[in-house]
């Protein structure tokens, strides 16, 4: 529904310049540099009843964000050039890796793709992920995008020879941002050894938050780009020190490069790419390459005068390899895994008893409770010790968590106690069993709830939740007659309608099943 | 473009038949999808965005801004009639609209609820036409030493704001706190607490959380009562009467509050990552402080409908002020509207009322339009949304749940938040029936992530612990904090003393 195609040119050519809009902001360059990046794979015949219907497209990061809206935007076009639509599919999680996993997962039928970039490399080399560029097939390459050394423009270093003068003689004073363990963090450490100096490194999420700091002015200087930078350095906020690439960017004229400062080996990018699982038909992988291609080719793709600004330049993965050397150079102290740990499960942890009412059944579930979650969270407060301390930074990774795990042990004893010394005042009450007899129902339903999740990956999705739809409602009272064939239209309306309004209409796919 | 030509041109942008179509039916699907748990805005706003790629720019925005805006007010109904908030903006709702739904007036419950939102709406937008610049400094002034206070401050509120023990109220914010440490760190990717198992990875998402903890628990407590539901029972007795203007002549008596409410939704909404979930639950707290009759709060009453409603409904045109002043999403759905902008080839950033003054000003009257759209919509169809009231409980309970299993997969495609939303909701029950109040523990959740990253971020600027406190804003929050502790535990007492002595 949503990558229905172009129908007239005029509508045609304007999303196609906002297609290249978009890239020019998000990744710094255009769409014009969207190009193969085929490895090894020798001119192939192309397959030709491929595609014959929609390709899912991975894309390792949350909906909303620079990466996830390139991906839509390309999407969006590519319909017309495979034929066949090109879902985004977002899979977010630790730094992007857990996407990537469930794509080198999947089938290489050629009908999952996903998006990836350097970040995997830093991810790589941290430890974060066994998961390397060479478990995937390229596809194409999209845009590189340049990185800028930018400081706010209060600071009194107008050019990068007054930065580096200063950062020199003050090792450690320059607060510098930096996503930890990722590729900003690399740029920034090849900056260090580059002028011979140390950073105090602060840590934020992403490219935005980073400049906001810089902004703000809690950071002294970061690495930016075109689309989180631009903006503010236009409007006088922010200033632009040095560009990472080896000439100068169009929309920059006045930066001047690494390379003219005589730094040539500060050559600072990020390159995003499309891959496939490995052991996809090189035929495949050749229809997809030509219609990326002719998609970037297009002269309704991206007008001519925007493409000759903005031309970008391929890499190949050779070049990220030598980086990802970078990053193991700079690796993290220890990345020690938190090792198992024996503890009760949370849901496990207490008989149920009702606070409401103050009788001796209730007070003792509660000091029980109590207990329990003081006990538990004194043995991960134990585990959390074996969490890795940071070079970069006072506070390790366990450091937040044993803090909080320090005050809700103590939270709990507390009312551990109030409720042991109320135990000496309450009468009686009516006995566990009968309190969980008076609700059978709702456990009913809650163990309905869980076979439901539990059978849903073998029935899928309609099939699992007409049954549950179906036995729920017998359960809660449509035995017979009328409430019964009201049950069965809910289930299979509920059932089938959810799936058919996910999977056509909205184009995110429910699990299909293994039956 | 002088301010007026500007202004002109929007207008006769906005007011073309195909914007005002695109919009209503924005209005509509953001209403719906909010007020059905387990959906939510940001997902519907997604959804729209590759719809708006065809669209021209201000078409686009205001489509999309007309999704969110209705979802504001959708999130009401979920969590006036079930109990169930849709999103964490709409926790302070459930205070109050659904013991007074419940109560027998789920009429009056959703017509306060949506008056308040729409004049919330109104002064948000008002504040963001004067004073978006000036309140945009927030956004980057605040330094992670002033988020971190800001934080705790927040958990304090809320912990101190339900249930009977604030004890119990801190050990949940606390437990929250933890529960989001569960995963890969923030700051470097390090897997915390996950035992190796693939479950939690990518450890437990708010939204699971949010979902397990209020809408298994809250529909299986639903289902505690044999006899009722032999019968079929509706979830809620009562009269379905709805009479608009009284309503709102209701809402409009209560000036000072709504007023008060959608400033706080207004300013908090500004902060961007932490504003939109906790500005409802401070605007409630400020009206609970203000009021005569604190302790009728909670209980089903005006007052704390209208705080929360015309809290999280200014939210909305808070989000945008940094996002339209600095070109900084404020949240997940104003990074989606500003991907939305860039698409259409236009550069978000602290330029854009400069260059963009039309299609800036253009956003301001979609606002305006949308609460209006919204007002009229919710309005005209609040009898078919009742109904839901009369549909037994023995349908709406599975039917529900199953939206929740498709809201928890559809979120970020993994089978195992399944798991987890089914994890968190046992024990969200277990938790309801021990008497531990539910928010604290979601606010934590979301929170956590934000507190830890800015408490590490100040000692990695500067390892100095004092600039918590030798930072003027920080050092006001951290003193709000002490004295919303102090407060309770001081209320705790006094009601102690009273019951002892009667």
């Amino acid at each position: 529904m949503f990558t229905r195609p172009i129908k007239t040119p005029a509508g045609a050519r304007r999303r196609f310049s906002a297609s290249a809009a978009i890239a020019s902001l998000v990744t710094g360059l255009g769409l014009g540099s969207l190009g193969l990046g085929m490895l090894g794979a020798s001119p192939a015949a192309q397959a030709d009843d491929y595609p014959d219907h929609a390709i899912e497209f991975i894309v390792p990061w949350s909906p909303g964000g620079g990466s996830d809206a390139l991906m839509r935007v390309i999407s969006n076009a590519a319909e017309q050039y495979l034929g066949q639509p090109l879902p985004v599919i977002n899979m977010p999680g630790v730094s992007g890796t857990l996407g990537l996993k469930a794509l080198a997962q999947k089938d290489p039928d050629g009908y999952t793709l996903g998006q990836i970039h350097e970040g995997l490399m830093a991810a790589h080399a941290t430890g974060l992920t066994p998961l390397d560029w060479d478990d995937f097939q390229p596809i194409a390459s999209l845009a590189s995008s340049p990185q800028y050394l930018v400081v706010n423009a209060d600071s009194s270093w107008k050019t990068f020879a007054d930065f580096a003068a200063y950062a020199k003689a003050n090792p450690g004073k320059v607060r510098f941002g930096a996503t930890l363990g990722g590729i900003p963090h690399v740029h920034g450490a090849m900056i260090e050894d580059a002028i011979g100096t140390s950073f105090r490194y602060v840590g934020y999420e992403g490219t935005g938050a980073r400049i906001r700091g810089l902004v703000g002015g809690h950071i002294d200087a970061a690495i930016g780009d075109i689309s989180s930078s631009l903006g503010f350095v236009d409007n006088g906020d922010l200033r632009f020190l040095a560009v990472g690439t080896p000439q100068r960017p169009a929309q920059t004229p006045n930066v001047p490069t690494f390379k003219e400062l005589g730094y040539p080996g500060l050559k600072l990018s990020i390159n995003r790419g499309i891959v496939a699982p490995k052991g996809i038909d090189p035929a495949k992988v050749e229809t997809l390459a030509a219609d990326f291609e002719a998609m970037s080719k297009d002269p309704a793709f991206i007008d001519n005068d925007a493409r000759a600004r903005r031309r970008g330049r391929l890499h190949g993965p050779w070049r990220l390899r030598r980086l990802s050397g970078r990053g193991r150079r700079h690796r993290p102290a220890s990345f020690r895994q938190a090792g198992p740990m024996s503890a009760d499960n949370l849901s496990a942890a207490a008989p149920l008893g009702s606070a409401t009412d103050s009788t001796r059944g209730a007070v003792l579930a509660n000091l029980l409770f109590n207990l329990a979650l003081a006990a538990l969270f004194t043995a991960l407060f134990i585990d959390a010790g074996e969490l890795p301390s940071s070079m970069w930074e006072p506070l390790g990774a366990g450091a937040f968590p044993r803090l909080v795990l320090g005050a809700l042990i103590l939270f709990n004893l507390a009312l551990a106690l109030q409720a042991a010394m109320a135990l000496g005042h309450t009468a009686r009450g009516g006995g566990t069993l009968a309190w969980l007899y008076q609700r059978r129902l709702a456990f009913a339903t809650l163990a309905a709830f869980s076979l439901y999740a539990l059978a849903m990956p073998w029935l899928g999705f309609p099939l699992a939740s007409l049954s549950f739809l179906l036995a729920v409602q017998w359960l809660l009272g449509a035995r017979r007659g009328r409430r019964l064939l009201v049950a069965a239209v809910v289930a299979v309306a509920f059932g089938l309608g959810l799936h058919l309004l996910f999977g056509q209409v909205f184009q995110i796919p429910l699990p299909a099943g293994r039956l | 473009m002088p301010m007026t030509d500007a202004l002109l041109s929007s207008v006769e942008q906005l007011f073309s038949v195909a914007t005002l179509i695109s919009m209503l039916i924005g209005v509509v699907a953001g209403v719906i999808a909010a007020a059905i748990p387990g959906f939510t805005v940001t997902m519907a706003i997604v959804l729209t965005l590759p719809v708006t790629f065809s669209m021209p720019p201000l078409q686009g925005v205001a489509t999309m801004l007309a999704v969110y805006v209705g979802g504001c007010s959708g999130g009401l109904i979920s969590a006036a009639l079930l109990g169930i908030p849709g999103t964490p903006s709409s926790v302070a709702t459930t205070f109050d609209a659904y013991p007074m739904a419940r109560g027998g007036e789920p009429g009056r419950a959703l017509g306060l609820g949506i008056w308040a939102s729409f004049f919330g709406a109104l002064i948000s937008a008002l504040v963001l036409i004067v004073a978006a610049p000036p309140l945009a400094l927030i956004a980057v002034k605040l330094g992670p030493w002033e988020y971190f206070s800001l934080i705790l401050f927040a958990i304090t509120v809320v912990a101190s704001l339900v249930g009977r023990s604030i004890l119990k109220g801190l050990m949940m914010s606390l437990l929250g706190l933890f529960v989001a440490t569960v995963g890969p760190d923030p700051m470097m990717g390090v897997p915390r607490f996950t035992f190796d198992l693939d479950l939690l990875a990518a450890g437990l998402p708010f939204l699971v959380v949010l979902i397990g903890i209020f809408a298994v628990s809250q529909l299986a407590g639903e289902v505690e009562n044999p006899d009722e539901l032999r019968q079929g029972q509706a979830l809620i007795q009562g009269r379905l009467t709805v009479r608009p203007l009284v309503v709102m002549r209701e809402v409009l008596s209560r000036p000072l509050n709504l007023l008060r409410s959608s400033l706080v939704g207004v300013v908090i909404g500004a902060v961007p990552g932490a504003g939109g979930s906790i500005a409802n639950l401070i605007a409630y707290d400020q009206a609970k402080r203000a009021s005569k009759t604190p302790e009728r709060f909670g209980t089903g009453i005006a007052d704390g409908v209208v705080a929360s409603e015309s809290g999280n409904s200014a939210t909305a045109g808070g989000g945008l002020i940094p996002m339209i002043a600095l070109g900084i999403p404020g949240s997940a759905v104003d990074a989606v509207l500003m991907a939305a902008l860039m698409v259409q080839g236009i550069s978000v950033g602290p330029r854009l009322i400069m260059d963009n003054p039309d299609l800036v000003y253009g956003m301001f009257l979609a606002m305006f339009l949308a609460a209006g759209m919204v007002l009229v919509f919710c309005l005209l169809s609040l009898r078919w949304f009742l109904r839901i009231t009369e549909i037994p409980k023995s349908i709406i309970v599975p039917v529900v749940l199953v939206c929740c299993a498709v809201g928890a997969l559809a979120l970020n495609n993994r089978v195992t938040d399944l798991y987890l939303l089914i994890g968190v909701g046992l024990f969200g029950y277990l938790l309801a029936k021990l008497d531990y109040p539910l928010a604290p523990l979601v606010l934590g959740v979301i929170l956590g992530p934000i507190a830890e990253t800015n408490l590490r971020r100040a000692l990695m600027a500067d390892e100095s612990w004092t600039l918590f406190f030798t930072r003027p804003i920080s050092l006001a929050l951290l003193v709000l904090a002490a004295l919303s502790v102090a407060f309770s535990v001081r209320r705790v007492l006094r009601d102690r003393r009273r019951t002892a002595t009667r």
